[in-house]
């Protein structure tokens, strides 16, 4: 592992920013999927992603944690600033990035493991083999999670043998067991049924409190009732020698009231009023 | 050609037949009986029977042999003789014996072409039944050899430490130890060389890198036994015996065999392997690095848990691979029965057993064609029960997604 | 929230993931060592093969083929001096050569078919076509050889045949790369090492002609020659020039040898590696997998396409995919068991031939007579003599070479012993043994033999030989069991039976049922290729089933669309789209096939064979029946052929699915 010079260490910053987004594109080999974004991520704050599907918001939203390094051929351009310190420069080790900065998945994907081990899984990890101490974790995680009081009897039952919401609910607790600076969520909510959805939305705020959260979804209520800000992604066309190419581009950002009341630019409005996408 | 032949026959009932021909039939609706679809259906149907058959015929076959392995009989000479003459009636049914205190470990004696059923031994004295198996009552004068019969006992069959069938000894352990051995051995090798290069395909390797070295795994795979055999006589051997010295291994021995083996089990269980750790959903693996886990984490706590049926199906398969294979042990691992745990000496499985005996112009009515059935019905039991395992763990493997 | 956190601090975190990271980074080296592991032993299996088959060799002639041309080099000599030179030192084993090299018939017609016949096709003396072989005078046998064979050959038959050239040592190629040469060095040593040997044995020798109170001296040399001879032994191991000076000086000593060549590939089997070529056992290998492929591949497509498009989901029919997926999983030398139960014993009437008049017994009438005079006690030929007539028929599956064998195995007393108490008849019987030349019928002076024992008169000793006779052609009836009682019953028609002692009543009972076992041979080529059929079949289904499913479920309803039976859409149109996965399936079996070993010798395979297989019924060898059998030899010349034997084995498979590529490719265009 390259050295890392100063700890990422988030207490030791005092500024409003938890990312900071510089002019990020993403090619996938030689196809640009999303260009030039500048975008800054407000601490403790949610931030949604929004925009028509393929405008690359899941594409930098999993930027950000350095997912897309698991794509063979994914390639990042511009910076990512976290805690001062450009997370694609040479010496960042991905797997401490993503140890800072969790994730929860569109679909629920629990380990075929029991709740217990699901949720011990990062800590156990960081050395933790103390049943006792990975107990309290587990606990306060699924507190947190708003899943306690639900599974506390069976937490050696299979995590696969939870119900979609509870399910999704496992893997919050399971990303922030480790107490992760940042949770990104992708469409967390559309796998799951409108009450599931409520007590996810609900938690996001309770779990604000503690996190910076970043979520990329499709419904626009979603977005309204639980961020803070948003930021508008949407497609770009260009023909070039007969050839369509298309790839995602940041339309706008701002606080969320301030983007679905008085949109700055004439394409969000149309986008929010549905009027295309 | 064939597009063409298709297209030709469109013809014929488009263009070529009058579409009035047609018409005037299509109105009657009624189900034709279509004979020569049906026979077509019965032809396709004994085909596939063909496989029922075979597996009928292979039970029958092996029971009915091994059957007959069992309770055949040969007979001894035990060495005392009656000293009293016998008459050629039913009623003289009392033996008296040469030595006293005359142990007859058989049911069934034979003085003679007679056979007689002992119904009671006190001291000196045999109660027997005279003409037992429908064999002619015959008068026999004193001091003719008293012959038991020896038939082979399963329990003798299955925990004997010596076959030697010229002596009448027919215990399949040391059969049986020798595969095990290889088998082992072969695992040993196997099941790390196999797994890792899995691991690496599934999780390590680039596409293009997976895209050459799978297709050179299935090239070993593909090579014929007898050249693995081959191989481990004049180069397995002669490696081994430069390593651990001359003495001490034996030209012939199972680890050889095993080891070599090994090697031609273990593209079968890197590919089956493979197949399950692919087979693991994307989102589990992105979901453990989403946590912060490293490869080897993900790999080690998520990716085989998951895929831990699909793996043990894998090494079930090899397993019973390795217990059937009989080129490589006939050739490395000696030809000769030795009951022993030594890796380094000679000893003859029980595939390698049947190749050799049954090698040359064997006679139907010996009791060697019929050992063959006997062992070949053990070799049968046991690698069908693993694959009926293997396939169960499998199918239980792809509920789980 | 930081304050209850049960995490590590920012430090050990730091460390721990650095810890992790080196694990990793170690794992995965393990994880590629292995993929490498499995590499190198592919390298090693192929490149051990190569080296064993290309290497140096040394040879050495019985007698010096110079001694044989009168001192003159071999290509001065013509090739009219080199026949009559062969002819000369050969005698009567020079009809054996036309009859192995040349003669288009069965061999044991060899004598007994005119000229023409056994060289149709082939140059011999004008006028000699109606004539027996045994009627041509000398040079019209010399005349035969001469303008059939070519120079090469000619040369070849004059070292190998006459001279007996002998390979008396061979280095794999590494040696003959690498550790060659000697140096000037090591030659030095050697003849140093050996001159002090010789010194010493000859004191040693001196010192035990004399006196004990030498022994201490005589231990001290002997130690010291012990030290000298291990010298020796590793000097001469140093290189191949070394062994060759110090144990073969006289031998030829050729660099690079391929004991892959042309003359290997067509060259019939024989005992002597450097003889031995595997003609009939490529011939036997392509007879047993075309039968394979018009067995299984019809019956393999067929059972598929009723597993996919016919079978509903009743017990039976998953009854029967469970069973094919199990068959699948069942070693391969069950399949030979189940083909020795039932093919080849059972069915041994179809297997043999018998019962489409094949393979009728193939000894001569005059060795079944004889056998039934001495099962009677009609004739007493000595033990010595039933011996070398035994294994004087048995050579029809043997070379010439072996025959050299099969005299030597008898002493030249016994054979001395045997002739002289022969009269005309069984002489005539003997040589046909040897020269395996058929006597057209019962023999009139074996017959006659005056015996003292005699008990039956010689009309109905010659009623029971054609009773005996009559029970030749297996019917039906006799399916796989001798027909004891019908044959019994003939006899006691014939015979009185009160003639025959019990004794010899039983010997002739047990005389035929030996003769059955005999004459019913299923060990063939076909039953061969019923076993392999079996025993890739599944394999067959299961490819198939998966090419079927392949087709895309639109082309079906298309073709039902259109009114189509279910016969004509899965003839017209799932086939021709399955075709390239059904094909690829089934080359792949079948080069799973070619390779099988254990089954086959299980079904029965001669180990030694030198006639070609001639169909169905014939007996057989194959590829890598050859290679097993010559791997275990322990002489290594055998082990070189086996390796070139191999080569071939994977260039045949090589090929096929060469062939299955380019066919796949060639279909799947058109679609």
């Amino acid at each position: 592992m390259a050295a890392v010079q100063k700890p990422l260490n988030p207490k030791s910053v005092v500024t409003g920013l938890a990312v900071e987004l510089r002019n990020v594109s993403v090619f996938y080999s030689d196809y640009r999927a999303v260009a030039n974004v500048s975008l800054p991520i407000r601490r403790n704050k949610i931030t949604a992603f929004i925009g028509p599907s393929g405008c690359g918001k899941s594409t930098v939203l999993r930027s950000i944690n350095r997912m897309n390094d698991l794509v063979s051929g994914a390639r990042v351009e511009g910076e990512i600033i976290y805690n001062g310190h450009n997370l694609y420069a040479p010496h960042v080790d991905p797997v401490e990035v993503r140890r800072r900065i969790g994730m929860v998945f569109q679909k629920p994907n629990p380990f075929p493991k029991s709740i217990f081990d699901n949720v011990a899984y990062a800590p156990r990890l960081l050395g933790i083999r103390d049943r006792n101490t990975l107990m309290q974790i587990v606990e306060r995680s699924l507190r947190q999670a708003a899943l306690w009081d639900e599974v506390k009897s069976d937490l050696n039952k299979s995590g696969l043998a939870l119900s979609g919401g509870q399910q999704q609910r496992l893997c919050i607790a399971r990303a922030i067991a480790v107490e992760p600076d940042v949770i990104l969520m992708d469409e967390p909510a559309s796998a799951l049924d409108p009450i599931a959805t409520q007590r996810i939305e609900e938690l996001m705020r309770e779990l604000q409190e503690h996190y910076t959260i970043v979520i990329v979804t499709h419904n626009m209520q979603q977005a309204q009732r639980v961020s803070d800000y948003t930021a508008f992604f949407n497609i770009r066309k260009a023909v070039q020698n007969g050839v369509e190419t298309r790839w995602g581009e940041l339309v706008e950002y701002g606080e969320t009231a301030q983007v679905f009341n008085a949109p700055r630019q004439e394409e969000t409005a149309d986008y929010i009023a549905g009027r295309f996408g | 050609m064939l597009v063409e032949q298709r297209i030709s026959h469109i013809h014929e009932y488009t263009i070529g037949a009058p579409i009035q021909a047609i018409k005037s039939t299509t109105s009657d609706l009624r189900a034709r009986p279509r004979i020569h679809e049906r026979l077509i259906k019965l032809l396709l149907l004994l085909c596939g029977a063909i496989s029922i058959l075979t597996t009928i015929g292979l039970v029958a076959i092996l029971g009915q042999e091994s059957l007959s392995f069992f309770t055949r009989v040969s007979w001894e000479d035990s060495n005392k003789q009656i000293v009293v003459d016998l008459s050629a009636t039913a009623v003289d049914n009392i033996l008296k014996v040469s030595q006293s205190g005359a142990v007859i470990d058989s049911e069934v004696i034979r003085l003679d072409d007679e056979e007689l059923r002992v119904i009671s031994i006190e001291g000196d004295t045999i109660t027997v039944e005279r003409g037992y198996n429908n064999t002619e009552i015959a008068p026999h004068r004193a001091g003719i050899d008293i012959y038991t019969a020896d038939t082979v006992s399963l329990i003798e069959f299955f925990t004997g430490t010596e076959w030697s069938p010229q002596v009448g000894k027919f215990g399949v352990l040391p059969l049986v130890n020798a595969t095990l051995m290889t088998s082992f051995i072969a695992m040993l090798v196997a099941i790390p060389l196999g797994m890792g290069a899995a691991i690496y395909m599934s999780e390590y390797a680039r596409p293009k890198v997976r895209a050459v070295i799978k297709p050179v795994l299935e090239i070993l795979a593909g090579i014929p036994t007898v050249v693995f055999g081959f191989f481990a006589l004049t180069f397995m051997t002669p490696l081994l015996r430069s390593i651990f010295g001359i003495h001490n291994v034996e030209i012939f021995n199972t680890a050889s065999a095993g080891i070599v083996v090994g090697l031609l089990i273990t593209p079968l269980i890197s590919s089956m392997a493979e197949d399950a750790l692919s087979a693991v959903p994307q989102s589990l693996r992105e979901a453990s690095y989403g946590l912060g886990a490293t490869r080897l984490e993900t790999t080690i706590k998520v990716v085989l848990p998951a895929a831990t049926s699909g793996i043990i199906a894998a090494f079930i398969v090899a397993i019973s691979r390795a217990i059937g294979e009989t080129m490589i042990v006939a050739i490395a691992a000696g030809s000769g029965p030795n009951f022993t745990f030594n890796p380094f000496a000679a000893a003859e499985t029980m595939t390698g057993h049947i190749a050799r005996i049954s090698g040359g112009d064997l006679s139907y009515d010996s009791i060697d064609y019929n050992s063959i059935f006997a062992i070949g019905m053990t070799l049968f039991m046991m690698t069908f029960a693993l694959n009926m395992f293997s396939r169960r763990v499998i199918a239980r493997f792809r509920e789980q997604y | 929230m930081s304050g209850d956190s049960k995490l590590p601090g920012e430090r050990s975190f730091l460390d721990g993931l650095e810890k992790r990271h080196r694990r990793g980074r170690l794992w995965k080296i393990f994880f590629a060592t292995s993929i490498i592991i499995a590499l190198l032993a592919l390298a090693a299996l192929f490149l051990n093969v190569i080296n064993e088959t290309f290497g140096s060799i040394a040879i050495q002639y019985e007698i010096d083929p110079l001694e044989l041309t009168g001192g003159r080099p071999l290509d001065e000599v013509t090739d009219e001096e080199l026949v009559a030179i062969i002819h000369q030192q050969l005698g009567r084993r020079f009809l054996v050569i036309l009859r192995d090299e040349l003669s288009v018939v069965d061999p044991s017609e060899f004598t007994t078919r005119p000229v023409e016949d056994v060289f149709e096709g082939q140059a011999y003396p004008e006028g000699t076509g109606e004539l027996l072989i045994n009627e041509l005078s000398d040079d019209d046998v010399q005349f035969i050889l001469l303008n059939n064979v070519s120079r090469p050959k000619l040369e070849a038959l004059l070292l190998s045949q006459v001279a007996k050239e002998d390979i008396v040592q061979s280095w794999p190629l590494d040696w003959a790369l690498f550790r060659f040469e000697m140096s000037e060095e090591t030659r030095q040593q050697i003849d140093d090492i050996q001159a002090q040997i010789a010194q010493l044995s000859s004191q040693i020798d001196d010192l035990d002609r004399h006196v004990e109170d030498y022994d201490q001296q005589k231990d001290l040399l002997e130690a010291q020659l012990d030290d000298l001879e291990r010298a020796l032994i590793e000097l001469k191991n140093s290189s191949v020039q070394a062994r060759h000076y110090v144990d073969f000086p006289d031998a030829e000593l050729i660099r690079y040898h391929s004991w892959l060549d042309s003359v290997f590939l067509i060259t019939p089997m024989s005992s002597f590696p450097e003889y031995a070529g595997i003609r009939t056992a490529i011939l036997g290998t392509v007879y047993i997998i075309v039968l394979v492929l018009f067995i299984s591949l019809p019956i393999g497509v067929g059972a598929a396409i009723y597993l996919e498009e016919y079978a509903n989901d009743n017990w039976f029919n998953r009854v029967m995919e469970t069973n094919i997926r199990n068959l699948a999983g069942v070693p391969s030398i069950i399949y030979g068991i189940l083909g020795l139960a039932i093919l080849v014993r059972v069915f041994a009437p179809i297997t043999s031939g018998a019962l489409f008049g094949f393979n009728v017994p193939q000894q001569t009438e005059a060795r079944i007579t004889y056998n039934i005079g001495r099962a009677i006690g009609y004739d007493v030929l000595p033990d010595v003599g039933y011996r070398a007539l035994i294994l004087g028929f048995e050579r029809e599956q043997l070379s010439t070479l072996e025959v050299d064998n099969v005299l030597t195995a008898l002493s030249e007393n016994e054979l001395a012993r045997f002739t002289a108490n022969m009269d005309a008849g069984q002489y005539a019987a003997f040589a046909a043994a040897f020269l395996n030349i058929a006597l057209p019928e019962p023999d009139e002076n074996i017959l006659a033999v005056p015996v003292e024992n005699q008990r039956l008169a010689d009309a109905d000793f010659r009623r029971l030989v054609e009773a005996f006779f009559s029970f030749r052609q297996p019917s039906l009836i006799d399916f796989g069991l001798p027909s004891q009682d019908r044959f019994e019953q003939a006899v006691n028609e014939s015979v009185t039976v009160t003639q025959l002692t019990p004794e010899q009543y039983n010997a002739l009972v047990n005389e035929l049922r030996q003769y059955s076992r005999l004459t019913l041979n299923g060990r063939t080529i076909l039953a061969a290729a019923l076993t392999l059929a079996l025993l890739i079949l599944p394999i067959i289904i299961i490819n198939t089933q998966e090419a079927i499913r392949a087709v895309p479920a639109s082309y079906r309803e298309a073709s039902y669309g259109l009114g189509a039976t279910q016969w004509q859409t899965i003839w017209r149109t799932i086939l021709p789209t399955a075709i390239p996965g059904i094909l690829t399936g089934t080359i792949l079996a079948i080069s799973r096939a070619i390779g099988e070993t254990a089954p086959l010798i299980v079904v029965g395979a001669s180990t030694f064979i030198a006639v070609d297989p001639d169909g169905l019924f014939a007996k057989f060898t194959a590829l890598p029946i050859q290679i097993w059998q010559w791997s275990t030899r322990p002489q290594a010349e055998f082990r070189n052929i086996a390796a070139a034997a191999i080569i071939v084995l994977l260039v045949l498979m090589l090929l096929l699915n060469a062939t299955a590529i380019i066919l796949r490719n060639r279909f799947s265009k058109r679609h």
